[in-house]
């Protein structure tokens, strides 16, 4: 084959079909790797606004017992306060990393470096926040007068038989675990797949 | 560097066969392209201040696209977009104006059938970069550039001979 002359047609080769932009403005959003985790991640931050709002209106639109509500409205409050901050914390940091003006090589593991950090933080964030859920759950149930005597108190004293409390634990332990899994598995869909695609790459280049 | 978006679009416009080749190179499907030239224009102007005037230009402009093209990932389309037919029944089908328009066309078509790097070796070589210039601006060992460049020849030798053309 002769690659000179493949240069040749290259260079010589009708390149009216690319029009370059008469303005930056008309330019599509970035479909990079970390531009799309950005969007996903404010996609989700206002998702989870919406939700903070529904959650925080609910306990003052039923009957509830005073210390039920003021246990959910403070456990929701951290909840909220956790994963809002983290996701918040790496848009800011997505924005100032990652970019492609460094050897290609560099360039990937660097991409690859973010998208595991950001994997990783946003997991932390959404569990930490998650693992306080089971309680604010039982606070809105439990708590609710229609549901009869307050039995979230009885129940957040620890005003229970052994077996019971046991019970409660491990009911407690395996939500914990559910939450765990899903969010992992959830964070693997949404990002995972980037980095699986530029490892691939990475492998290329050292195969 | 520090120029105004005009300059700067002057400025890639004198060089938009970069852009150009590499474009082809990685994607087959004008409308991929199209996304990947935005792209390359994106991250060239995102870039832009990193820029120290140390290289040419034009050679900071073919790592920058290189490494676009390498770290973007076409969209996903539906299915029925997916389908093409067996490349050597398209191959036969297609009309050419002339033989070296033709010889091109071959040459573009075999090359989507490399992987990212290996595209990548085959157009910084027919660019006329040396070994030791694809090595850094890859991040490879020079003998590591060596080798899969020679492997990566011969793949689309072999290529264009199964889709019974030889040039």
């Amino acid at each position: 084959m002769d690659f000179d002359k493949i240069k040749e047609l290259m260079d010589n080769e009708n390149q009216d079909d690319l029009q370059l932009p008469i303005s930056l403005e008309n330019l599509k959003e970035s479909n990079m790797p970390i531009a799309k985790i950005r969007k996903t991640m404010k996609g989700e931050i206002a998702i989870q606004l919406v939700a903070i709002v529904i959650f925080f209106t609910y306990p003052f639109l039923i009957e509830m017992y005073e210390l039920p509500r003021a246990v959910y409205l403070i456990f929701m409050f951290i909840t909220s306060l956790m994963t809002l901050g983290y996701l918040a914390k790496m848009i800011w940091f997505l924005r100032r990393t990652s970019n492609v003006k460094q050897q290609t090589k560099e360039t990937i593991l660097n991409f690859i470096h973010d998208i595991k950090l950001t994997m990783e933080v946003y997991k932390t964030g959404i569990i930490a926040g998650s693992l306080l859920l089971p309680v604010s759950v039982a606070a809105i149930f439990m708590g609710a007068v229609k549901f009869g005597p307050d039995r979230f108190t009885e129940w957040f004293l620890l005003q229970m038989p052994t077996s019971i409390f046991s019970l409660v634990l491990l009911g407690y332990l395996i939500s914990c675990v559910l939450i765990y899994y899903i969010t992992v598995i959830w964070a693997d869909k949404l990002y995972g797949v980037h980095v699986r695609k530029l490892e691939e790459i990475l492998a290329q280049m050292e195969e | 560097m520090e120029l105004t978006e005009q300059e700067f679009l002057s400025k890639i416009t004198v060089h938009k066969g970069i852009i150009h080749k590499v474009s082809r190179i990685y994607f087959e499907d004008p409308s991929d392209r199209e996304d990947l030239v935005q792209e390359i224009i994106l991250q060239l102007w995102k870039s832009l201040k990193s820029f120290n005037g140390k290289s040419q230009f034009s050679s900071w402009m073919y790592r920058v696209a290189l490494n676009t093209a390498i770290v973007f990932f076409k969209k996903e389309k539906r299915k029925s977009d997916n389908y093409q037919m067996p490349e050597h029944v398209q191959l036969a089908h297609e009309e050419y104006s002339d033989e070296k328009e033709q010889q091109l066309a071959v040459f573009y078509k075999a090359v989507q059938q490399l992987n990212k790097i290996e595209k990548a070796l085959i157009f910084q070589f027919i660019e006329g970069f040396s070994g030791e210039e694809i090595a850094k601006n890859l991040g490879m060992s020079p003998g590591n550039v060596r080798v899969k460049l020679n492997r990566t020849k011969k793949k689309l030798q072999e290529i264009i001979k199964t889709q019974n053309h030889g040039f």
